[in-house]
This record gives C-alpha cells, sequence and structure tokens, in this order.
C-alpha cells in the first residue's frame, strides 16, 4: 500500500486523497484549506473532486460567503469504511504493537522506521522494523526465529509491502555497521516496543566502555 | 472556521514534534537526576504540560493542516478534538495537562506525586499520538 495515499487502494485518484483528507477531523474545510492540506493540485481541481464526492453524499457542502466549505457526512453508510481506509496507517502501528504484546520472547527495543515510518512509502517500498534483542535471548532458538518471521510474514499480508526485520543484540547496537542505521532508527523511528531512549541508553552504554 | 489558528506546512509540523520531545527528554533528565523528586516537581510538570502542547499541535497540523494559537485552552482543546478518530481522548489529556499547569507554576505547595504520574502519562500519550501521526522528521 500507498502510506501517504491510503486510499489509494481502492482508488487513485483526487477523489481518494481529498475523503483521506476530510476523515481525519470532523470540521469543516474550504477549497483552498483542503487543497493545501492534500498537498498536491489545484484549488478548483481540489473543488470539483469535493463536489463529485458531494454528488454522492458522502460530503456535505455548505456556502459561506463566496465560499464552499465542505466535511464528510459521517452519518453515510460508507463513512466508516472511509474513516478506515484512510487510518491504515495507525492501523498497521496498533496491529504491531498487538502482535509485538503477544510474544513469549519480548524483545528490547522494536521501532518502525524508514519509507514508512515518514510517510514517504509507495506500494514499492519496504517496511522496515528494527528489533533489538533482550542479552539473555538466544538468537538462533526456535522460539525467536518463529516470532520473527511470523512479524515479516503478517506485516508483508497486512499491507502488501515487503517487510524487513533489521535485529540486533542489545550488546552489538553501537556496532560500525550499525551506527547509520541507528542514528536513522532514533530520529524517525516509530516505537512499538520499548523506547527510543532505551535505545539511546544501550547505545550510549556500549559507546562508553 | 473562525477559531484563531495558523496554518502548517512540513516544516511547521516537524519543528513542533522536535519541540515536543526535546520538553520530553528534559523532563525525564529533570526527574532523573534530581535528589529529590519533589524538588523539581514544578518543573517536571511545567516541561510536560509544554510538552504535551506542542505534540496537540502536530496532531492538529496532521489531521487538520493547522493549529491553535494564543492562550485561549478552550479553542485549543475544541480543535483537538475535532480531529479523528480519537480527538476526544487526546483533547481529555491536554485538558489533565493544561489544568495542571497553573498549579505548577504558581502554586505554593509543589505538584504531587500522583499528579506527577498523572502528567508523564498523559504527556507520553500526547507525544505517541504526535509521533505516530507524524510523517516528517
Amino acid at each position: 500500500m500507498d502510506f501517504g495515499h491510503p486510499l489509494m487502494v481502492v482508488t487513485p485518484t483526487l477523489d481518494g486523497d481529498v475523503l483521506a483528507a476530510l476523515a481525519r477531523a470532523d470540521a469543516e474545510f474550504s477549497g483552498r484549506e483542503l487543497a493545501r492540506h492534500v498537498g498536491y493540485g489545484s484549488t478548483e481541481g481540489i473543488r470539483r473532486a469535493a463536489d463529485r464526492l458531494v454528488a454522492q453524499g458522502v460530503v456535505s457542502r455548505r456556502a459561506a460567503g463566496a465560499a464552499h466549505l465542505y466535511r464528510l457526512n459521517r452519518e453515510h453508510l460508507a463513512a466508516p469504511w472511509i474513516e478506515g481506509l484512510a487510518g491504515l496507517r495507525q492501523q498497521l502501528i496498533d496491529r504491531l504493537r498487538g502482535l509485538l504484546a503477544s510474544w513469549d520472547e519480548i524483545p528490547r527495543v522494536v521501532l518502525l522506521f524508514g519509507s514508512v515510518a515518514r510517510g514517504r512509502a509507495t506500494a514499492a517500498s519496504d517496511l522496515d522494523v528494527l528489533v533489538i534483542r533482550r542479552s539473555d535471548c538466544d538468537p538462533e532458538s526456535d522460539s525467536w526465529r518463529a516470532q520473527l518471521a511470523e512479524l515479516q510474514r503478517l506485516a508483508t499480508a497486512w499491507t502488501g509491502n515487503d517487510t524487513r526485520v533489521l535485529e540486533f543484540g542489545e550488546g552489538e547496537v553501537s556496532g560500525s555497521e550499525a551506527k547509520s542505521v541507528l542514528k536513522d532508527a532514533l530520529r524517525e523511528g516509530i516505537e512499538l516496543l520499548g523506547s527510543r531512549r532505551m535505545l539511546q541508553r544501550l547505545i550510549s552504554a556500549k559507546v562508553r566502555r | 472556521m473562525s477559531r484563531r489558528t495558523r496554518a502548517c506546512d512540513d516544516a511547521v509540523t516537524a519543528g513542533r514534534l522536535r519541540r515536543a520531545e526535546q520538553l520530553v527528554d528534559a523532563a525525564e533528565t529533570v526527574r532523573e537526576f534530581a535528589d529529590d523528586e519533589l524538588d523539581v516537581a514544578d518543573a517536571y510538570v511545567t516541561l510536560c504540560v509544554h510538552a504535551g502542547i506542542a505534540a496537540a499541535d502536530v496532531i492538529c497540523c496532521v489531521s487538520l493542516g493547522m493549529h491553535a494559537v494564543g492562550e485561549s485552552h478552550s479553542e485549543a482543546l475544541a480543535l483537538l478534538e475535532s480531529v479523528r478518530p480519537d480527538g476526544s481522548e487526546l483533547a481529555k489529556s491536554l485538558r489533565a495537562l493544561l489544568g495542571m499547569k497553573t498549579r505548577a507554576g504558581y502554586a505554593a505547595e509543589p505538584v504531587a506525586a500522583q499528579d506527577r504520574k498523572r502528567a508523564r502519562r498523559q504527556t507520553e500519550r500526547l507525544v505517541r499520538a504526535a509521533r505516530d501521526r507524524s510523517t516528517t522528521r
């Protein structure tokens, strides 16, 4: 899926992005505000898209002086599905947190990073997950490997994006080959389990030795 | 919208997120290095409150393309409440933090331990929600 344009899973049009923008707030937007919020397309193009959605009843329109204000009609039968599609990224994050919370062998830190975390991922992007093992975890144990395989399989199935799990033990996080990617994860990582603060501590603790 | 708001672009959103995270880090550092947490309770809660406000701005920027400006708590809360799907819950967290703001800054008695925990919980919730939503770093 395209994380920046979640309604692309059903419609590759500007209308989908207008719906996604309207679904994220129970508020009225002028055509100009919508255009700025959607981030591309002309104001006129956005207004035409919004008017097409008004014709379907899923968006309401109200005159305010010379302008029209648009709002998602949350009483429409389709509204719950539109809201659901607009929130796919958060649903992925919540599902990943739920999955990790159910694991028998709990990692120290798990972060979602890369283009998905930055909201720039397209349908062709990888889904990058950083997993830091606890020091007492056997990285070769069947149970640990099965957990990681399940994470990889499920996250790929949930999104269609190839999931890459980058795994380190907590004692090796300051290794030279790891530094660059850890820096990225610290800056942009979304906390799925544990915290970036904890990861920073693990890195610092190693450096001081 | 008739509320006092400011439009935000990626730079504003990223800046407010950085501010929220810096304030959370500062709050935790203040707490960790204090000999007695009570000594720094007011400073801790004040930093949490400002982190929560910055996080609320990020959430509004992402969902509405604008954030509240000015001193009006009710306007900021109303704007956050309009965010879907969880604006009502997030507004409860911000409301709790704003309620502690005056007391932490001006009251003679330091903030009680229970309120410090509450401030931490509500701040973490808002900052996490901001980080989950934000696509700018």
